[in-house]
């Protein structure tokens, strides 16, 4: 498992690989030391707003400080080993995660929370399929007219790429497609 | 039975005895506090920082009220119906207290305001900049017990003052000879009497927040069921009893007001999820208030004792639920943390499934008021008229801030049942501008005096939020007060 | 011994002690949380966290053993920093809400945090709810706010043995508490309350209202010796009963009442209504295993144990011979005062020759607890009525009026100064001397249906004759105790509840009958002695009769002698201030100044006015004895079932056999059912050998 974290592809996210990986330690289970169990615990909710972009300035520099007193203050060898593990990582990849906290983007395009989707308007031929598919009725438009998704309600639960057929949704990292504001009348 | 002899003996060491035993210790008296637990600091282990104005912090960060502007405030706020002269003597010292603090060695990261209101509203709703938070050790950010550094260092600077806690030692009576207080009756925690003696006695209990019967004899509410306080084990009102025992005259006694769920340790994020602007209603299924005030705890929690069983609803919609979930609340407290949606629907679903009692969810208007317990005709008419003025984008009724006008549409519905609570008690022994205790003819009981919540019947009837920070602001002012007074009487002697 | 420097402090260390200890015990405070005087160190909290020699990682300092010329520091930056991380880790996902928290104001982390000043802000803050449990008996978990330090579970694995408390995992994550949600009950826990004790926050606490009934903690968390008015060390001798030492078990009780056999049949036994066991099923037995542990001490050991004073030459005269009379000369004598008893009647002991019926009290046990009293050096007179204390006074240094309520009061009942009625007083002494009784004739009626009028109607039945007990209360309100009642039920006795009294029938010199009426409801006013009674209409009978028997109150008699020297007040009892009657040197105790009450009471009153009589004659009044060592084996194991144990009965022996003999009514317990009773015991009072941790605020001036 650790050394899969240290050989990732390109498609796969260090912070979201490690975060599965802190998820899964026998750490969380146990709870006889405070900076195993604790230390898991933070980890698990400061990765965890990392992928979901609700990080903070000085998140990295205070888990490099929490993973360096729980390898040498865990009571036992999984503590310390998770405790290197992550710092592992973060040595490794340090550029993908201060993306993720400086720059709010996923290289990878796995932390669904920096994907945005964007209905490209010269694509759009007003058929209203995706309207129906989404179920959060993010999706604004008629019939005839290009839809806009409302990137307040949309969740990027990605269900609207399927449907439709002209392959005019997108996802997007930190660059974004230009987009109408609101429904406009199709021109196609 | 143990003797013991002092100059000034101080009944609890809360903030306020704290305050009274330095300030004593400093005036050059033997001093003895008395304390029922074995930490020092009372109910201030929860709370931020004291009230002060005119301090030097204030001065750096340009806040420019003075002791006399808070002084008119504070009686415009309470009508006149209060001591005038207690309440400017309180005011005048607050500053100094502040920088006498830390001087001991308190730091603070700054001065704030207890809530902020929509810009519209704060005339009438904002508070001052007089709160000074304490600065937990090594930096950090200051939340819920960051005063704790300050009772730390105020235990430390008494000490030094060669004060002596007797812990784990309540004090059961006080000594009367001749109409005068001379000294108290305590037991230890073996339960061996001590008789204690001294020319001053300086009550400091802290009220009767965890004594259901005197609540519901002194102001009416029902612990429990109509009231959902803080009851910090020990506040029985032991103070209170032994000052009128002694012939002190008994003042109106109010709750503190706030607002809070019952259990909420166990429904923490349940608790913060609902506090928002979202649509309040009663049990008849009206709104009572603009929401957009509901940060301010003291007026909700008037709002709500005001309501039909005292209590009111939270209601909002999935649509509402998703917006906090993306964005954060509309409304941030000390208290409940910004990412709490982050954690809501996983609380949500375990105390539903285990029948938390204050919650439903439901798909419809009718089926929610029926499980809340709410009248579904009520409920639905103010749905629908709320959610036509969402609509038009204007709050005829109460013109609530209209960035919160968000109608109630999609399901699943979501409600939260919201009751009285309370910080405690506030009041019940008269004294005087130099916290001597005074009897029904308004005479001084010579050696007894009372400070802090004991004896804070200043607020009238509501705690004035504008000036933040006044609980603790008094606490200890009115102790150093005390302190000093009873300090100096042996000087005289 | 070994020396170090911590913090620049030169200070000395056991070998093998920790880091940790040597500087608490040298009064240097070190933060420490998980750690505990009782339990091993585990190091899993590191607050205790110091440098040791100038190293750059620091340790625990309860996990590191003080070696020679150690150089420690604990305020080093590094240390700190372990340590300030480790707390705000711990607050960040602890409940911040305190106020709620029956532990605020005594919780170990609050004042930790207090001395650390730090709150966990700069953390992610995660609440981790798991429901507070108020249906285990005697112990509430409130698990939201445990802290994980382990302490209640090594207590309860490691210190108890018990192996019911364990880190579990649930939606609130790790705590500690009962593996697969089981019940403290089925779990198999013994409610010895050590995870209460050694638990720092408020956790695992009392069950509401436990601790608040006595001033003291150790009276609250051992409420069987709180209640007993004599304070016997009880789960001393019930631990010394069920390891088989019967002998230490007398001794124990012993230290504090010199009546034990009396008393393991007759004491009324407050101690079984404090014990905590009744809140899993039913107190334990502690008057039967009294009666056991003295009826089975073969060695008498406690014989040579105990104070004896020099002697003082210092004279006292003790008036009346019952319980309180005798504990006081007991112990008077032991002061070093010679002490002479002065008893009225022909018998020493009071109501346990004359009052209490033997098939309740069998006299030799009584007569040998009195001959000990004796044998120690007390002297007694009998057959010596005294009319005038005022004048003993002359003789003595010291004169006690112990002279109880043995007069028995009569109603004003027409017919009441018939020569065919009585009081139960004279009765039972009559009955219990051994007397001819048939001057009652063969039907009698008993008024009055308290435990003494119960006695009388008992002993009465069984001289075989035919008894009526008639009494105001309605059935179920009737003033004598259960066992009296089902008892005297099958015994025999005729019983009428809710009469009330006309009068008695017949002439001066031979009483025909008993005119009574029912009652559907009376009413007794405490503070007037008026009773307000709702008659049935036309109930009036009589019972016929050829005796009636008053058992309706009784008193100290002294009112009748003008000359007895000291004042009384209004109801006839001496008036006292504390022990001290109206004449210097003269005290008064025991029934004669509290009215009627139960043996255990006078014994108290005997011990305390013992001490007051001490110190008037000079001595320190200190009559305290430890009679047997105590050891309680702090590992007390599993015992599979142990919160369902069933209270063992004493065997009551059958009706027949009651009413043939003398004999008393219940068989003592056998060896096996004394060890079952007493396995039942909770050793509430093991909690007390666990020490208290010392918070940062009891160390001295210097610390931080």
């Amino acid at each position: 498992m650790r050394e899969m974290l240290l050989n990732l592809s390109e498609k796969q996210c260090p912070v979201d690989g490690l975060l599965r990986y802190v998820k899964g330690h026998r750490c969380l289970d146990c709870g006889k030391c405070v900076f195993g169990y604790e230390g898991a615990a933070q980890l698990e909710l400061t990765l965890t707003d990392i992928t979901m972009k609700k990080s903070r300035s000085g998140d990295l520099a205070q888990l490099e400080k929490l993973c360096r007193m729980m390898v040498e203050q865990s009571l036992c060898g999984d503590g310390t080993e998770l405790g290197r593990t992550a710092l592992a990582v973060f040595g490794q990849y340090a550029g993908a995660f201060s993306e993720h906290v400086a720059k709010r983007a996923c290289q990878a395009g796995v932390c669904r929370s920096f994907v945005t989707y964007h209905i490209l308007a010269d694509r759009c031929v007003g058929c209203g399929e995706c309207l129906d598919a989404c179920e959060d009725d993010a999706i604004l438009g008629k019939k005839k007219f290009i839809h806009v998704i409302d990137q307040d309600e949309c969740t990027q639960c990605g269900r609207c790429l399927d449907t439709c057929e002209e392959e005019a949704i997108v996802k997007a990292g930190p660059v974004k497609p230009r987009c109408p504001a609101k429904p406009i009348p199709c021109k196609r | 039975m143990k003797k013991m002899q002092a100059d000034v003996i101080v009944v609890a060491a809360g903030l306020s005895g704290l305050a009274a035993a330095c300030a004593a210790g400093e005036g050059g008296a033997k001093v003895l506090a008395f304390e029922k637990g074995s930490t020092t600091g009372g109910a201030a282990n929860m709370a931020m920082g004291p009230l002060g104005v005119g301090s030097r912090i204030q001065r750096a960060s340009m806040v420019a009220i003075t002791p006399g502007e808070a002084f008119r405030k504070h009686m415009f706020f309470t009508h006149y119906q209060v001591d005038a002269r207690l309440v400017r003597d309180y005011y005048f010292k607050s500053g100094d207290t502040i920088d006498w603090l830390e001087d001991m060695g308190v730091e603070f990261v700054g001065v704030q305001r207890a809530f902020s209101a929509p810009e519209a509203t704060r005339p009438y709703s904002d508070g001052e900049f007089t709160w000074h938070v304490v600065k937990p050790e090594g930096g950090g950010i200051p939340g819920p017990r960051a005063a704790t550094a300050m009772v730390k260092k105020m235990t430390e600077y008494a000490k030094a003052q060669g004060v002596e806690f007797q812990l784990e030692t309540p004090v059961k009576k006080l000594i009367q000879e001749d109409g005068a207080v001379v000294g108290v009756l305590a037991v230890d925690a073996q339960g061996e009497e001590i008789e204690a003696r001294a020319p001053s006695v300086i009550i400091a209990t802290g009220g009767f927040g965890d004594n259901p019967e005197m609540i519901r004899e002194y102001t009416g509410y029902e612990f429990g069921k109509t009231i959902h306080n803080f009851a910090v084990p020990g506040m029985k009102g032991d103070g209170m009893k032994m000052a009128w025992e002694a012939g002190a005259a008994k003042t109106p006694v109010i709750m503190e007001l706030m607002y809070q769920l019952p259990d909420n340790m166990n429904h923490f994020y349940i608790e913060g999820a609902f506090r928002q602007p979202c649509l309040w209603v009663n049990r008849n299924g009206q709104r009572f208030m603009p929401e957009d005030q509901i940060g301010n705890t003291t007026f909700t929690g008037n709002a709500l004792s005001a309501q039909p069983g005292k209590i009111g609803f939270a209601i909002f919609d999935a649509k509402l639920l998703k917006r906090y979930k993306k964005k954060g609340p509309d409304i941030v407290s000390h208290v409940h943390p910004h990412d709490l949606y982050d954690h809501f629907e996983e609380q949500w679903e375990r105390d539903l499934a285990a029948g938390y009692e204050p919650i439903c969810q439901a798909d419809t208007i009718e089926e929610l008021a029926e499980k809340a317990g709410i009248d579904p005709e009520g409920l639905k008419a103010q749905v629908e008229e709320y959610n036509e003025m969402c609509e038009a984008g204007y709050d005829e009724i109460f013109e609530k801030d209209r960035h919160y006008m968000e109608p109630i549409a999609k399901a699943p519905f979501y409600c939260c049942r919201q009751t009285v609570g309370a910080y405690g008690s506030l009041g019940g022994i008269k004294i005087n501008h130099k916290m001597e205790v005074l009897d029904e003819e308004a005479h001084v009981i010579p050696g007894l005096y009372a400070v802090g919540t004991d004896a804070c019947s200043i607020y009238g009837d509501t705690y004035p939020f504008t000036l933040p920070g006044n609980t603790m602001g008094f606490c200890i002012n009115s102790g150093r007060i005390a302190g000093e007074n009873a300090a100096a009487k042996v000087s005289e002697f | 011994m070994i020396h170090l420097t911590i913090d620049g402090q030169a200070v000395q260390a056991r070998e093998g002690q920790s880091l940790l200890h040597t500087a608490l015990d040298a009064g240097i405070y070190i933060p420490h949380l998980c750690d505990h005087p009782d339990l091993e160190a585990k190091g899993g909290c590191r607050l205790c966290s110091v440098t040791v020699n100038g190293g750059e990682t620091p340790v625990p300092a309860c996990m590191t053993l003080a070696e020679e010329g150690m150089t420690v520091e604990i305020r080093s930056e590094a240390a700190e920093a372990v340590r300030r991380t480790s707390m705000e880790l711990m607050l960040a996902t602890h409940p911040a809400e305190c106020t709620g928290c029956p532990k605020f104001g005594k919780c170990e982390l609050q004042s930790l945090y207090q001395y650390m000043g730090v709150n966990g802000q700069d953390w992610r803050q995660k609440s981790r709810p798991v429901p507070t449990d108020e249906k285990n008996p005697l112990i509430t978990h409130l698990f939201t706010r445990c802290i994980r330090c382990g302490r209640c579970i090594r207590a309860c694995q490691d210190k108890r043995g018990v192996k019911v408390l364990e880190y579990v995992r649930d939606a609130g994550g790790v705590h500690a508490g009962i593996p697969g949600g089981k019940r403290l009950a089925e779990a198999g826990c013994r409610f010895c309350g050590a995870c209460i004790e050694v638990c720092p926050t408020g956790s695992i606490v009392d069950a509401v209202g436990l601790m608040e009934k006595y001033p003291s903690y150790a009276d609250n968390v051992v409420p069987c010796r709180a209640e007993c008015p004599a304070h016997i060390d009880i789960p001393a001798y019930i631990r010394a009963v069920r390891e088989g030492r019967p002998g230490d078990a007398h001794a124990i009780i012993r230290e504090k009442v010199p009546f034990p056999l009396v008393l393991g049949h007759i004491c009324n036994h407050l101690c079984e209504t404090g014990c905590k066991r009744t809140s899993l099923n039913d107190p334990l037995g502690i008057r039967n295993l009294k009666r056991f542990a003295v009826e089975h001490d073969a060695g008498q050991a406690w014989k040579d144990k105990g104070f004896h004073k020099p002697r003082t030459g210092k004279r006292v005269a003790v008036i009346g011979s019952g319980p309180c009379g005798l504990t006081a000369a007991y112990y008077l004598n032991k002061l070093g005062h010679d002490v002479t008893v002065l008893e009225k009647r022909p018998q020493l002991g009071g109501p346990m020759t004359s009052g209490i019926p033997a098939y309740r009290l069998p006299l030799e046990g009584v007569m040998a607890e009195i001959q000990w009293i004796l044998d120690s050096g007390v002297k007694a007179e009998t057959n010596r009525e005294v009319t005038s204390a005022a004048a003993l006074r002359k003789e003595y240094d010291a004169v006690l009026v112990a002279v109880g309520v043995s007069k028995g009061r009569k109603l004003p009942l027409p017919g009441a100064e018939f020569q065919q009625v009585y009081t139960a007083m004279d009765v039972l002494a009559d009955s219990r001397a051994g007397a001819d009784l048939s001057y009652l004739g063969k039907t009698v009626c008993v008024i009055g249906g308290g435990s003494v009028g119960y006695d009388a109607a008992r002993s009465l039945v069984r001289q075989g004759m035919t008894v009526h007990l008639a009494c105001l209360e309605q059935a179920d309100r009737i003033l004598a105790d259960k066992e009296d009642q089902e008892e005297g039920a099958q015994e025999g006795i005729h019983l009428l509840p809710g009469r009330s009294f006309e009068a008695i029938e017949g002439t001066p010199d031979r009483v025909t009958g008993l005119r009574v009426h029912t009652v559907l409801s009376s009413t007794y006013d405490r503070a007037t002695g008026k009773v307000t009674e709702v008659a049935e209409e036309g109930s009036q009978t009589v019972i016929p009769c050829d005796s009636v028997i008053f058992a309706t109150g009784q008193h100290t008699g002294l009112s009748s002698y003008e000359s007895f020297g000291i004042e009384l007040n209004g109801r006839g009892y001496p008036a006292v201030e504390g022990f001290n009657t109206s004449v210097d040197g003269i005290f008064a105790a025991g029934d004669a100044i509290t009215g009627i009450s139960f043996v255990i009471k006078a014994i108290q009153q005997g011990r305390e006015v013992a001490s007051v009589i001490d110190r008037y004659l000079g001595g320190d009044g200190e009559i305290d004895e430890t009679l047997a060592e105590r050891s309680a084996e702090p590992r007390i194991g599993r015992v599979e079932g142990f919160a369902a144990l069933p209270r063992v009965e004493q065997e009551l022996r059958d009706v027949k056999q009651r009413l043939s003999g003398g004999a008393d009514v219940y068989r003592t317990y056998s060896c096996k059912e004394a060890e079952c009773e007493s396995g039942r015991c909770l050793q509430c009072d093991l909690r007390l050998q666990l020490q208290r941790v010392k918070l940062w605020n009891e160390y001295g001036g210097d610390n931080g």
